[in-house]
């Protein structure tokens, strides 16, 4: 690796930014320059982590938003495929359902929660429910966009050779809808966790979501700083290897993922 | 640690329908509404076989009457209007200042690097998490509500628009000097029109993001809004008035996002080839 090129890796320009802006950051609190009450230098959010990890609290909160944005994500892209294929592939289908779709896509999660809470009550199946139907969305449209993106030559030559309807569908649309599908799927994994964090924090207490106002409320800024720099690593880690994935998925279908 | 590669955009909620081939035929207005019978076929059978006294699932009929009644003793209106206000004058703030940053970051390859791995960092955070953090330091206010909310829906903003400041054709740029603009007018003229449908996607992306951030803020933060009000009626269990007021945010919901795709359309039609 060229010297130009291990630069552009590590970026020690962004990196010397970062510690310079925490290293401000705690000599202000730490001077007294500036009173933030609830404004922990970054020294004490450090501690604060590490009584989190110490105590297991961390490791079962990111363990239970994990667990469910995985779960949710999973059956929201089960949902989500054949939805979308269905709509993709035949065109009655989307003619008497898309309407309906895009009114259940655009309605705010946030404002079903009270329903799930009615329904299931204050459980982890009400932040499975709502985090699953956050993800079912992305990755209907990114299906059916993708299975109606098939080009008609590749369709006239499904039909040349007389391939039967289920052939059709494995052999050629699915090749061709697979980077779509697999972007949809990385959105749909970032919907879940999010709408699962809303959830923890309203609804299920239990998780990252409920540790971030636990904390408030009980007037520990240190470990609600915590809580946020562990949700923003868990969602980073989350999209670099999605977006990984989506690469390698697309590349092997020879299609530039967009 | 590795930076996330930039070609893949950086939108927690983005929906890549505009992208995709096939995604976009134009729709016949007509046509639509025969998609909405499904919905409206569970409703009516909801509305027949449900019973008034359920618990869980009352049926819409009394959704409206649950509606009215929250109207007549004068909560819905004050409560609709703060949802509005936050929503309406967060997306305005972090509009101005996500296109301005973005602008920044996009032109100045310096910049760019500098605020690499702080960027990366808040475009993976989920944006509600911000929520809890700057309402303890911002204290509960309608300000503050309109802080936070700007802070969570400024990301795709800046990262749409930054990108495409990347993407403006030199070709472009050429033109003007050699047609021997000032450097404002390279700028009003040629730069800025260029990132327009960057804007429109990184736009449309914030509000569908701000619709929910605006609920969550309005439930953990000072309250008055919807938010607020749907969850004091859960604790309530009034059922009735917690589906009515489903029904009107998602119908807001619904009539932004409708706004949204429409003013993105329009606007990109004076760019040819941009989507």
């Amino acid at each position: 690796m060229s010297r130009k090129r291990l630069i552009e890796v590590i970026n020690p320009l962004g990196w010397a930014v970062v510690l310079l802006a925490i290293g401000l950051w705690e000599l202000v609190i730490q001077a007294g320059i500036v009173d933030f009450s609830y404004t922990p230098p970054p020294s004490e959010i450090v501690k604060g982590f590490s009584d989190l990890v110490s105590s297991g609290d961390m490791g079962k909160a990111v363990w239970h938003t994990l667990s469910i944005t995985l779960i949710a994500s999973a059956i929201g892209m089960t949902i989500g495929i054949l939805l979308g294929t269905a709509l993709g592939l035949v065109s009655w289908v989307r003619t008497f359902t898309m309407g309906t779709v895009d009114v259940f896509r655009t309605i705010p999660v946030v404002a079903l929660m009270p329903v799930a809470l009615l329904v299931w009550g204050a459980s982890s199946k009400s932040e499975i429910v709502v985090a699953s139907f956050a993800a079912v969305w992305p990755i209907t449209l990114n299906t059916s966009a993708g299975v109606r993106s098939v080009h008609p030559v590749k369709s006239d030559v499904a039909r040349t050779f007389r391939l039967s309807r289920l052939d059709t569908v494995r052999k050629i649309v699915f090749p061709v809808a697979t980077p779509a599908i697999l972007v949809g799927a990385r959105l749909s994994v970032v919907a879940a966790l999010v709408v699962a964090i809303v959830a923890e924090m309203i609804i299920n207490p239990a998780g990252i979501g409920y540790g971030l106002v636990f904390a408030t409320q009980s007037l520990h800024p240190d470990q609600m700083w915590a809580y946020a720099v562990a949700a923003g690593i868990l969602g980073y880690l989350l999209n670099v290897l999605l977006v990984q994935l989506v690469r390698r998925g697309g590349a092997n279908m020879g299609v530039e993922p967009r | 640690m590795t930076s996330l590669p930039r070609s893949v955009e950086g939108s927690n909620t983005e929906v890549a329908t505009g992208s995709i081939p096939g995604a976009k035929r134009r729709r016949i207005p007509g046509k639509a509404l025969l998609g909405l019978i499904p919905l409206v076929a569970l409703l009516v059978w909801w509305q027949i076989t449900g019973s008034a006294s359920s618990v869980s699932f009352p049926p819409p009929s009394t959704w409206f009457k649950a509606l009215r009644q929250l109207n007549d003793s004068g909560v819905l209106w004050p409560a609709t209007k703060v949802t509005l206000e936050v929503f309406l004058v967060s997306l305005l703030i972090a509009t101005i200042v996500g296109f301005v940053l973005g602008m920044l970051i996009g032109g100045y390859r310096t910049v760019d690097r500098a605020l690499g791995p702080i960027l990366d960092f808040f475009r993976s955070l989920p944006p509600p998490a911000i929520v809890p953090v700057a309402a303890l330091i911002l204290g509960p206010s309608l300000k503050m509500n309109i802080t936070v909310v700007a802070i969570a829906i400024v990301w795709p903003i800046v990262l749409n628009t930054a990108s495409a400041m990347r993407a403006v054709p030199l070709l472009r740029k050429d033109v003007a000097r050699t047609l021997g603009l000032s450097r404002s007018e390279q700028l009003f003229k040629v730069v800025i029109p260029s990132l327009v449908p960057g804007l429109m996607t990184g736009v449309r992306i914030a509000v569908s993001i701000s619709i929910v951030v605006t609920l969550v803020v309005d439930i953990l933060g000072s309250g008055g809004g919807l938010g607020a009000l749907i969850f004091e009626r859960q604790e309530q269990f009034d059922a009735a008035a917690v589906w009515g007021l489903l029904l009107l945010i998602g119908v807001f919901g619904f009539v932004f996002n409708a706004l949204m795709a429409g003013v993105e359309r329009r606007a990109l039609r004076n760019w040819p080839g941009a989507h």
